[in-house]
């Protein structure tokens, strides 16, 4: 289970100095607070499938960030699976993987099979598991056939399921998703969200999906939560947005939930 | 143990796409031992006998030692890779993993490191039989050189780790990396032996980690060293090292908690 309460992130950054202050800023640099997430809580059950949307800059990725642990939050709590996330606690990172569509986790100049040796052996797996699971990993994504080339030479869906391998080798209770489907085309999309739900159903894996595809969330989640500078302003069912909104098509719903708050 | 092993044959896997650039480099390396033999012929050729210590042939094997040592040392690498991964939120792929960021990382650039110097062992001798004329191929205090070679090796890699974690205060290191560069290579007895220095300069070295990082073992190799003083220096070695680790652990762990995460 995930509990998240009254979740806050402020970044401090830097700022560009404008030609006129290029010699002051040599001394004295000037910041600002952008605050990434403000004052968000929710809770998502074990098994459960959670879509997390918004808009560019929203704070999903943020909040999901912090939910795996990668960063401290400024205030507030979270606890996945009776844990601190950023404590990095070995437990922890045992149950959790994390997939980013624009960050890959294989080794770029060498096969993929090579990459979940390394990642297996980190996991404590036997040589003989984690050849197992690859086999049975692969041959449901299709990509069998793929494993000894290197990365570098795989197509963007190919290299996508091959992460998605990695992460899921040591079958993790808790996987975060950011933006699964980015740059994929219309049919690896499908076989992508065929497969983590069917990882879903049979692990009960508690999964959250950030994406800005929102066939992905629709397809694989029933209860979205919105985000929009990094507050929630929807937290329930796709259903129940459904049946309260004049439009049909999912998206436009969204877009008109977003466009709603913008405007304000 | 089976890390180890894995690492060593993803790096080995590694190592075969870029082999050529590294025999290459090493060559190339060479050719500057070639001019310190003539120019020091022509040092020596003045009748002197021993110039700080060192016969004329002790000062050519000194340069080989400097050499093979810094290249198997070197780990500037790492450290340009760590600032990356801290610029670019690809150290996420370190962060989460079970066995810790700083281990799995020390395992990587040693099955690096063994590899290379695997791979140019051959080379090497081979390279030192051409100039077999001017080699001093007496080794003394080989157990010793070789713990003292292990200390530096961990001394350079907890330097370099130190420097790319500073990534995440100043954001851009290249500069800082550049000086300490230039700094180390005089201070470390690349450039030339310590004994050359005056005596107080030389006494004041001993007070930083350099000189323990090359001039040390290689010192103790050539049997330049009394067995009291090669004790003492390899007890400095050994105390640098637990200082610097421990600088290294409290300087990961505050960096973790400020790291944002950007790139993603």
């Amino acid at each position: 289970m995930i509990s998240v309460n009254r979740l806050c992130k402020t970044y401090k950054v830097r700022q560009q100095t404008s030609s006129k202050n290029i010699l002051k800023s040599l001394f004295q640099s000037e910041y600002r607070y952008v605050k990434a997430v403000q004052d968000i809580s929710f809770e998502i059950e074990q098994g459960e499938m959670a879509g997390l949307i918004g808009l560019n800059g929203a704070g999903k990725t943020t909040t999901l960030k912090m939910m795996a642990g990668l960063i401290h939050p400024s205030e507030g709590t979270v606890t996945v699976n009776g844990f601190i996330p950023h404590e990095l606690k070995k437990e922890f990172l045992k149950k959790i993987g994390l997939v980013m569509g624009n960050k890959s986790q294989l080794w770029w100049d060498i096969s993929a099979y090579d990459s979940f040796e390394l990642e297996g052996q980190i996991y404590g797996l036997t040589l003989k598991q984690i050849k197992e699971k690859i086999v049975d990993l692969a041959d449901l994504l299709d990509v069998k056939e793929l494993l000894g080339i290197p990365v570098r030479k795989l197509s963007l869906g190919e290299r996508m399921k091959m992460e998605l391998i990695l992460v899921l080798l040591h079958e993790p209770s808790v996987l975060f998703l950011d933006e699964p489907t980015i740059g994929l085309d219309i049919i690896s999309q499908k076989k992508l969200r065929d497969f983590v739900k069917r990882y879903n159903y049979e692990k009960k894996s508690t999964t959250i999906i950030t994406s800005h595809n929102m066939k992905d969330v629709e397809e694989l989640c029933k209860r979205i939560i919105v985000i929009d500078h990094g507050t929630v302003i929807y937290d329930g069912l796709i259903e129940d947005l459904k049946k309260y909104s004049k439009e049909s098509d999912f998206e436009e719903i969204v877009a008109k939930l977003l466009q709603g708050t913008q405007g304000q | 143990m089976r890390i180890q092993k894995a690492a060593f044959k993803l790096k080995l896997s590694e190592f075969t796409i870029y082999r050529s650039n590294v025999f290459l480099n090493f060559f190339f390396g060479c050719v500057p031992l070639l001019v310190y033999i003539f120019l020091w012929k022509a040092i020596y050729g003045n009748g002197l006998e021993r110039i700080g210590g060192y016969s004329y042939k002790q000062m050519i094997t000194y340069y080989v030692l400097i050499f093979l040592c810094s290249e198997v040392l070197d780990a500037r690498d790492n450290t340009v890779k760590m600032s990356e991964m801290i610029q670019g939120g690809q150290i996420h792929n370190y962060l989460l993993k079970p066995v810790g960021f700083l281990s799995l990382n020390y395992r990587l650039y040693q099955a690096e490191k063994m590899i290379y110097l695997l791979n140019i062992g051959i080379p090497f001798l081979a390279f030192c039989l051409a100039i077999h004329k001017f080699i001093y191929w007496k080794a003394y205090n080989l157990l010793f050189f070789v713990i003292s070679f292990c200390l530096a090796f961990v001394l350079k890699y907890m330097i370099g780790c130190i420097l790319g974690l500073i990534t995440t205060w100043v954001e851009e290191i290249t500069g800082l990396l550049d000086l300490l560069n230039n700094v180390e290579k005089f201070l470390s007895g690349s450039l030339i032996p310590l004994t050359l220095l005056p005596s107080g300069l030389n006494m004041a070295l001993s007070f930083f980690p350099f000189k323990y990082t090359l001039f040390v073992p290689v010192d103790i190799y050539m049997g330049n060293m009394k067995s009291q003083d090669m004790g003492i220096s390899i007890g400095i070695q050994a105390v640098w090292c637990i200082v610097l680790g421990l600088v290294l652990i409290i300087l990961k762990n505050e960096a973790f908690k400020k790291y944002s995460g950007y790139g993603s």
